[in-house]
């Protein structure tokens, strides 16, 4: 049965149901990977999946149910409009409307090269073996994946989406015979094999680092410096900072601090932050999850908040309007500083490889463990440092971006630069 | 489909092989400040088969038909032997045939506007008594795992595993103006919402529990940095056991690096600190996540990690057991249809001790009480980091004031050995562990004294 069937199939049984409006989203996948066990290709899995799921709308009450079997499809439609039908009134449910624009989008290859895949893990492996015989590779591997999806209403809506992507990533650590080094971890998506998997996402240059890890020590001080975010850091800061004043969640809460900002400064002058699925560097998603196409959009542009992260049913609820997208390619704009000059200008502070730490409160307050990270002193780094923690404040952080580095990292989905940040609080 | 039905699927393959049909059921309804944001529920399942032939092949698809079921054990198979032609050699314990059966209870079931007028009830209490709170969330999450699974070692079982709980978190202005949160303990655990919810009343209490507790934290201090005498809750004391310990003893981590693997036999933690992760029953009473019979095949039983202070075992697949020496205990767990299984936790637990509380906190001159995790991590070399959502000052043995949401950090084999009093109690909470795949498990605890570090101002 082809999507366009299927999908009106499902549409169907809702109408006849008792949907008042109805929205069905259908995907079809299949997943070939080569998993990793302790640096070895110890598995090969291919698996295929269907879902669809199926949103009933009874007057402005809603339900949805997902299912994966074709055959559960007229009684999850049931179900669905029994769950609207239990559901309160509410003016904000909807469905997506009907835009100009491209109605199907095509991208990458359609089938899994296996034996190139192998051959590019296999490389990979020999490589690390060859050039960094300290890491131990704990598992990863790499995959190919082909989804189908499709969103059709009651509205006329019919948006398809066919995306075709590679992928790795490895959890690894350096180790000795007297020390096993801490663990990271990288990952990158990409269109074609051509790179070799060391170029891709940082993978190399981060197991080198891990290698430069060894022979860690506490900080042993407590002192406000500042700190180098590198690329995986930062993504997650960025993470936490849209969840905590610009999601949905937090404008519908009332609790985001930065609900009344829109149009005024929100960050220092020199952050830009954008989410564009069109970026050729990333595997862009290309239709929200809510039934719209996902276009590119300018979360914070030179420190002015320019949109908040707004599905339909959010927007509807906030009077805000509808995002572009809802920020699966969150990135930093590089700026204009090489990494080195960044370096530089640290007197006294850290160079933060990744960020372990508890999930900021609503104000934006976070503290956590620095992993691999690095002392820095008078524009140098001095040693590995285990045990330490940082601490502060999202938004005093935001505005407290002292440089930008115009290198960046791109894993595909996000593409972001180091940042150097002042008035951390450092301890260990 | 029966066992036997998949058992007869497997006639006539050679090497050894598992066939798996699994059905995940979940429900997802979440109130937002009276907005019903969610209202959800989502059903997945499908046969998957794997089959070892010197390296692991794997296969799934969500059609059921027996040509499907033949279609997954080939692909499965051509993948093993795929692998196998580049290198291969993988050695497994073909331990054990077990027989299980652990079904679905039947029982008239409640339908989904009873479950939403369930969740209103909880969060009419909390708008009608609590007005002037900020926010409000309150979530019924529900997930059942049915599995039907046969081995070419013998293994037939039929296992249903329920859980329902209820999440509620409130916020609240502080005393500056900005917004303070505090989430209750997750509410809830094995069952399906009618075996675990009846009056919604009986939560009352905790809302009320909540609400005062949160009132406290509004005019909480931000804690002061470094390593400070702390007693942490029973919850924090069952993420320790999980993260900061279960991981580092996963044997697949240790083939990966863990320090654990250059301990075992060797005191890790005080004589006072004893680590198991039980598989189904602990202490005469069935555990929060029952496991009788793993992905693999293999009859659960409980894994000892750390006994009196002493590292004793690890967890293991049929692949690190044969590696290691020894048998596998039932860790090796699948999340989905579509997933291999990895070795998982099950129900990790400190056993708790012989000293009360009260004398624990009276004990402390100048440091911390700390509950609720809000998350937590952990790396190989045992370094683990958990978020804390709720800490109470202890000043020459009494409770203080309360503080802000903060993070404790440390390395798990060198702060078990500062562990100077384990309470005489024990509290079982439910968890996700993200380890590759979501998994139910969940952890316990009693009260832990110890040193730790804190980060804060």
């Amino acid at each position: 049965m082809s999507m366009r069937e299927l999908i009106n199939q499902a549409l169907e049984a809702l109408r006849t149901a008792g949907a008042d409006r109805a929205q069905c989203w259908v995907t079809r996948s299949e997943k070939t990977e080569l998993a990793l066990e302790a640096g070895v290709v110890e598995g090969m899995f291919t698996t295929f999946n269907t879902g669809v799921t199926l949103t009933a709308l009874v007057g402005n009450r809603k339900g949805t149910q997902t299912v994966n079997q074709i055959a559960d499809i007229p009684k999850a439609a049931a179900e669905a409009v029994e769950q609207a039908k239990g559901a309160q009134e509410d003016d904000a449910n909807d469905i997506a409307a009907v835009e100009d624009g491209t109605d199907t989008y095509n991208d990458g290859p359609e089938q899994c090269d296996r034996d190139a895949m192998y051959d590019r893990l296999d490389q990979f492996l020999r490589d690390v073996k060859n050039r960094l015989p300290l890491i131990r590779i704990t598992d990863g591997g790499c995959e190919f994946q082909s989804v189908h999806s499709a969103v059709a209403n009651t509205n006329g809506v019919y948006l398809s989406s066919r995306q075709g992507q590679y992928g790795c990533g490895f959890t690894f650590s350096a180790g000795n015979e007297d020390e096993s080094g801490s663990m990271n971890y990288t990952f990158a998506e990409f269109r074609d094999l051509n790179r070799p998997f060391r170029e891709c996402g940082g993978t190399g240059m981060t197991m080198e680092q891990s290698v430069r890890e060894l022979g860690v020590s506490p900080l042993g001080e407590k002192f406000t410096g500042d700190v180098i975010l590198a690329p995986l850091a930062l993504s997650h800061m960025l993470e936490y900072f849209c969840d905590c004043y610009l999601a949905g969640g937090s404008l519908i809460a009332g609790t985001s601090l930065l609900k009344d900002k829109l149009g005024q400064r929100v960050a220092g002058e020199n952050v830009t932050v954008v989410s564009n699925p069109s970026d050729p560097d990333l595997c862009g998603v290309r239709l929200t999850p809510d039934g719209f196409r996902a276009h590119d959009m300018t979360v914070i542009g030179n420190g002015i908040l320019k949109s908040f992260l707004l599905s339909q049913y959010s927007a509807n609820k906030t009077g805000h309007e509808r995002s572009a997208n809802y920020g699966d390619h969150l990135s930093l704009l590089p700026g204009d500083t090489p990494y080195e000059g960044l370096l530089a200008g640290v007197k006294r502070g850290l160079l933060v490889g990744r960020f372990s730490g508890g999930v900021p409160n609503d104000k934006g307050d976070f503290s956590g463990v620095a992993k691999n990270s690095f002392l820095i002193e008078n524009g140098k780094i001095v040693r590995p440092v285990r045990e330490t923690m940082i601490a502060g404040n999202l938004l005093e952080a935001f505005n407290n971006i002292a440089s930008i580095s115009a290198e960046t990292i791109s894993t595909g989905r996000r593409k972001n630069p180091w940042v150097r940040v002042s008035g951390i609080g450092i301890s260990g | 489909m029966t066992p036997e039905a998949l058992a007869a699927a497997l006639n006539g393959i050679s090497d050894y092989a598992e066939l798996r049909v699994q059905t995940n059921s979940s429900l997802s309804m979440r109130m937002l400040n009276g907005n019903l944001t969610a209202n959800a529920a989502s059903t997945s399942g499908g046969v998957s088969a794997r089959v070892c032939a010197g390296s692991w092949g794997f296969s799934s698809a969500p059609d059921q038909t027996a040509e499907s079921v033949q279609a997954v054990i080939k692909t499965a198979r051509d993948n093993a032997v795929f692998l196998g032609s580049r290198g291969g050699g993988i050695q497994i314990n073909k331990c054990g045939a077990a027989d299980i059966s652990v079904p679905r209870k039947e029982k008239k079931r409640a339908s989904a506007a009873e479950k939403l007028d369930f969740i209103r009830a909880l969060d009419a209490y909390i708008v009608g008594k609590y007005p002037s709170l900020l926010s409000r969330h309150v979530i019924l999450s529900g997930l059942n795992m049915e599995k039907t699974l046969a081995t070419s070692t013998g293994t037939r079982s039929h296992t249903f595993l329920p859980r329902s709980v209820v999440l509620l978190m409130m916020s609240a202005e502080g005393a500056d103006g900005t917004p303070v949160d505090l989430m209750m303990p997750p509410y809830g655990g094995f069952g399906e919402y009618e075996d675990v919810f009846s009056d919604p009343a009986v939560i009352f209490k905790h809302i009320d529990e909540l609400y005062e507790t949160l009132m406290k934290k509004r005019e909480g201090i931000r804690p002061e940095g470094g390593v400070k005498t702390c007693v942490l809750a029973p919850d924090l004391a069952g993420i320790l056991a999980h993260e900061a310990i279960g991981h580092t003893v996963e044997y697949d981590l240790v083939r990966g690096g863990s320090i654990s693997g250059k301990l075992f036999n060797q005191t890790v933690a005080s004589e006072k600190i004893s680590i198991v992760d039980f598989a189904h029953t602990a202490f005469g009473k069935q555990c929060p996540v029952p496991v009788y019979a793993d992905d693999e095949g293999v009859e659960a039983r409980d894994a000892v990690l750390i006994n009196k202070g002493v590292l004793t075992g690890y967890m293991h697949n049929r692949r690190t057991a044969k590696e290691f020496g020894t048998e596998p205990l039932g860790n090796a767990r699948a999340f989905a249809f579509s997933d291999e299984p990895l070795i998982r936790m099950r129900n990790t637990c400190i056993l708790p001790g012989t000293d009360k509380l009260e004398d624990m906190i009276a004990s402390v001159e100048d440091g911390y009480y700390l509950s609720r995790s809000t998350n937590g991590q952990a790396d190989l070399t045992g370094e683990f980091m958990f978020g804390v959502g709720l800490g109470f000052e202890i000043r020459n043995g009494k409770l203080g004031r309360a503080l802000t949401d903060t993070t404790v950090s440390g390395v798990a084999f060198d702060m078990l050995k500062t562990v100077t009093m384990v309470s005489d109690d024990l509290i079982w909470e439910m968890g996700t562990c993200g380890k590759k795949q979501m998994m139910s498990v969940s952890m316990g605890g009693p009260a832990v004294k110890c040193e730790i570090m804190v980060g804060g101002q």
